[in-house]
């Protein structure tokens, strides 16, 4: 039924749950995984040029955190989960990425994923699966 | 209680502190937040002045930030995009400073001296927020990304300098602050490379941040005994330091948390605390003129050039809205208008208010609706070169049959 699964993945409580389904999912259905960490975390209207970089750094070690997560879950579910980041609003991002790479399901946790920017205008939970071209799975 | 400078001190960093709270909480810069902190401080809090210590520590926060602005230069792009950048960089401020000043004086019927605050504070552009844009898609490192940056600080390069001279007295003192820096600019890079070498960069005593400090604070002793403004020695600085601060990122960032930390909040802070919401609700009609004023100007300036060389109509929008952004310089110039008694608290609030607006409003247009894509920007690149070497071609040839 689904061949491609999109799971939100932020290293919160949340992204975990919604992480075990979609292995779950993905095994059960033999559908391949992928995990998209998206943050938008870069100050818009900075002061400094370093402002931006100092955020880049941070970003990039918290990458590697959730790298070592996603290497972990792969390891002991026995599956092969595809990593990748982007920067950009949450909802946005996910949506789009979905699209782009022809997903036919997106999983997140119902919190997480939500930070920052983004909360003003809603969960992202809540955007994703507006603005998604295919089926989401909210995970409780 | 309230005369007790460490229940002052403590009041200060408590809106410091929550400034950065809801930066992290929203994503947006720390900067801007200490500024509406401000507004809401000196419009419903009552906190409505300043202590001498506070008015120093401000001085200091924009005095290295200033430095840390010039500092973020890459010579390397500068030097490689020098033609574009310099023309781009140099209308960009021109048209909005002649433009704005003019509209100032003829139309708003402010002093001279005010008009020309006005066309500083408006002529900028900032580095940083156009960086910001850009990175977030990834085009800071074409070559047409790049290009922009080095034209934004040259657009800068003219704001200081306008701010440095247009208000300085023309007496002796103005000759030694000229003679001093010249020759300080010229051996800094050295002096501060031999201080990093000698004595390593990672020292508990920290002796490379004290002696840009000490350099910075000098030569604004010696600028504002000269009536000029102490951001003009700090950019120059941060400019030719540039180079090593590229190589050795330890000092930079020591420099940043220090003016993070302790002096830029008091900076912004005052800088909104002195925002008057009455007079802002009563001159919206002026603030919206500014705002079209200062972008139009950049339109005009920019577009053609950037058509000139060889952009493409979505690329030319874009680099021309870029150019049109503004933050830190646009508020050191309005604040320096208001501390030195030039422009009244009304005229600052509609210069910070555009200011701010500026930051926004280009932004926002530029990514909805004309937002380059990656390859677009790279290909601009070669696109230039390629034309650059066909426009030298004839040079070169007339030079070969003339040796001939």
């Amino acid at each position: 039924m689904y061949k491609k699964i999109l799971v939100g993945y932020d290293g919160s409580e949340g992204s975990k749950q919604a992480l075990e389904h979609a292995i779950y999912l993905a095994k059960e259905l033999g559908a391949e995984l992928t995990a998209l960490w998206a943050r938008s975390s870069l100050p818009h209207y900075p002061e400094t040029v370093d402002e931006v970089e100092e955020e880049k750094e941070s970003a990039s070690t918290f990458l590697q955190a959730i790298t070592k997560d996603l290497m972990a879950f792969s390891k002991s579910h026995g599956i092969e989960i595809k990593g990748d980041a982007k920067l950009g609003h949450a909802a946005k991002t996910i949506a789009d990425y979905a699209k782009e790479n022809g997903f036919d399901l997106i999983v997140l946790g119902h919190r997480g994923h939500s930070g920052l920017w983004g909360s003003f205008l809603g969960h992202t939970a809540d955007k994703v699966s507006e603005h998604a071209h295919c089926s989401v799975l909210i995970v409780r | 209680m309230l005369e007790n400078i460490w229940f002052v001190a403590a009041i200060w960093m408590g809106l410091a502190f929550i400034a950065s709270l809801i930066s992290i909480r929203l994503g947006v810069s720390v900067a801007l937040i200490e500024i509406l902190i401000g507004v809401i401080a000196g419009n419903f809090l009552g906190i409505h002045k300043t202590t001498e210590w506070i008015n120093f520590l401000a001085m200091l926060g924009s005095g290295v930030l200033t430095f840390l602005a010039g500092a973020e230069i890459d010579p390397v792009s500068l030097r490689s995009n020098l033609k574009a950048s310099f023309i781009i960089g140099f209308l960009s401020f021109i048209l909005p400073f002649v433009g704005v000043w003019l509209f100032a004086q003829f139309v708003l019927g402010w002093q001279v001296q005010q008009a020309q605050i006005a066309g500083i504070a408006l002529s900028t552009t900032s580095v940083a927020v156009v960086y910001a844009v850009m990175i977030e898609k990834g085009l800071s490192n074409t070559a047409l990304g790049k290009m922009i940056l080095a034209a934004c600080f040259i657009t800068d390069f003219g704001t200081v300098l306008a701010l440095g001279i247009l208000f300085a007295d023309f007496n002796i003192w103005l000759l030694v602050f000229v003679v001093v820096m010249s020759v300080m600019l010229w051996y800094m890079p050295t002096w501060t490379k031999y201080i990093i070498v000698r004595m390593g960069a990672t020292r508990v005593s920290e002796p490379e941040v004290k002696f840009i400090l000490l350099v910075l604070f000098f030569l604004g002793g010696l600028a504002t005994t000269a009536k000029s403004e102490a951001v003009l020695p700090a950019y120059l600085i941060g400019l030719v330091v540039a180079g090593v601060f590229l190589r050795d990122k330890t000092l930079v960032h020591r420099m940043r948390s220090i003016a993070f930390a302790m002096f830029t909040p008091f900076y912004f802070i005052k800088a909104g605390l002195f925002v008057s919401l009455s007079a802002l609700w009563g001159a919206v009609g002026v603030i919206i003129a500014l705002l079209v004023l200062k972008i139009s100007t950049k339109v005009i300036g920019v577009w053609p050039f950037a058509r000139v060389f060889k952009m493409r109509t979505r690329e030319a929008n874009y680099t021309t809205l870029l150019m049109a952004t503004g933050l830190t310089f646009g508020t050191i110039s309005a604040l320096f208008g208001l501390n030195n008694k030039i422009i009244d608290q009304t005229q600052y609030t509609i210069l910070v208010t555009v200011v701010i607006l500026s930051a926004i409003v280009p932004t926002m247009i530029a990514q909805q609706f004309f937002q380059p894509s990656e390859e677009t920007m790279i290909a601009w690149g070669r696109l230039w070169s390629r034309s650059q070497k066909t426009n030298s071609k004839p040079e070169n040839q007339e030079k070969e049959s003339s040796n001939v």
